[in-house]
């Protein structure tokens, strides 16, 4: 049985690694001038989709930019949707938007209940020029909210833009995006003692932020799930589907845990390895290292990134466990001022919130002391 | 150095949300606090670059 049979559906198709970009924290070998075979795609999506799964399978189109193919991705879509496949299908692309307008705007707008698109935007119109090639200026920013109002908007932050994190998640909470996937950049050089003050400084504004509005739906920087903490199953979760719940297709159609373990981005070598983990070991995800800290279910990593830069998915990169720290405690200061220090009226509080915040006090109870001994350092 | 977070307050303010829900607290178990966490596949939460949020769980057009 291969990969894909007894998986959940969430499948990659990578439609080109070329990009009209060139961000600073890009990991993708953008040389090759390949692009998918739609043809061949056709024949390799006909095959899964003819089986129900009982979940929805989720196609995701994946470049580069994937709108720089956009006639083969207009093609593959169209065919698909007249084909009454047993399963239901959902399609997915992310983008950097700076080439939907005009005919793709059209298009993406006629079919928007079944092909979504997530934008890639990093903050102000200065951190998204620093980090993505001057491509503020190129995105209509208004269509993608009124487009897919509830979908998120990635904002990556290197450390190019660490000290302006506050400002451009609040820029974009302007903007009217109410899903703000805000996180650090992987593989890129966090080691620098500059980055844990910026970071630190700027989560402490975030705090002030959200505090003073606290109805907005707080970016995923400043979310962590403290009530997981009180359950012991957690610890051995893993941080995504790579593997177990996501089969990546590269452009020759062959399978991988994620893209991030295709040849173009990991090398030939590692990428033929990567077929031998096994990523529902929690063995295999849990470093000796990070075993025993107590935060490790509320520390996210991206095995990918591991495996390419330390040979291990099981390997973090410690400069940014520093990061990570600041960033629990910061969110966990601010929860526990909103929750035990909250001048507001417990007894008007709905079950489910008086319930949510118990399980949030049950998680920062347990690492109260390694949160305090932070404080001191 | 004072506790930014102090371990007894913590302690009252969560026995008095507690002892205010109006079911036994094991009865919302499941119920309601993982829910705005469960962004992505698997137990993801955003945490990484690699995906651009494109999972399942993440796609929320």
């Amino acid at each position: 049985m291969n990969r894909t049979e007894h998986l959940e559906r969430n499948i990659y198709i990578t439609t080109n690694v070329t990009c009209n970009l060139n961000c600073t924290y890009c990991y993708e070998d953008k040389t090759s001038k390949d692009t998918f075979n739609v043809d061949m795609t056709k024949l390799q999506l006909s095959t899964l989709l003819s089986v129900k799964t009982g979940k929805r399978t989720i196609i995701n189109l994946h470049g580069g930019e994937p709108f720089v193919v956009f006639p083969k991705i207009k093609e593959l879509c169209e065919w698909l949707w007249v084909q009454n496949f047993p399963e239901k299908f959902i399609i997915f692309v992310t983008s950097n938007g700076t080439l939907v307008h005009g005919e793709i705007k059209e298009w993406l707008t006629k079919h928007k209940d079944k092909f979504i698109v997530g934008l890639s935007l990093d903050g102000t119109r200065r951190m998204q020029n620093i980090n993505r090639s001057n491509s503020f200026d190129l995105i209509d920013i208004d269509f993608f909210v009124e487009t897919w109002p509830k979908q998120g908007v990635k904002m990556t932050i290197s450390p190019l833009t660490i000290g302006h994190l506050a400002e451009g998640i609040i820029f974009l909470h302007s903007q009217g995006i109410q899903d703000i996937r805000a996180n650090l950049a992987y593989m890129v050089d966090w080691a620098n003692s500059i980055y844990i003050q910026a970071y630190q400084r700027e989560l402490q504004k975030l705090g002030v932020f959200y505090k003073e509005n606290p109805n907005l739906h707080k970016s995923s920087i400043f979310n962590v799930n403290f009530a997981s903490l009180s359950e012991p199953e957690t610890v051995q979760r893993k941080w995504c589907g790579a593997g177990t719940e996501i089969v990546a297709h590269d452009i020759d159609g062959r399978e991988y845990p994620c893209h991030l373990f295709f040849e173009s981005v990991c090398g030939k070598e590692k990428s033929e390895m990567s077929k031998y983990i096994n990523f529902a070991n929690p063995n295999e995800f849990i470093s000796k290292e990070c075993v025993n800290c107590p935060v490790l279910a509320i520390c996210p990593t991206c095995y990918g990134s591991n495996y390419i830069e330390r040979d291990n998915i099981a390997n973090r990169d410690m400069s940014i466990c520093k990061l990570n720290k600041i960033r629990i405690f910061e969110v966990a200061k601010y929860e526990y001022d909103r929750i035990v220090n909250s001048n507001s009226n417990i007894l008007e509080l709905s079950d489910e919130e008086k319930f949510r915040r118990v399980k949030i006090l049950d998680g920062i109870e347990k690492i109260l002391p390694f949160l305090n001994e932070l404080n001191q350092l | 150095m004072k506790q930014v977070l102090d371990l007894q307050k913590l302690i009252v303010v969560k026995e008095e949300l507690t002892l205010l829900l109006s079911k036994p607290i094991a009865s919302y178990e499941g119920a309601y606090a993982y829910e705005d966490f469960q962004m992505g596949c698997s137990s993801c939460t955003g945490g990484c670059t690699s995906c651009y949020g494109s999972c399942s769980g993440a796609m929320k057009g």
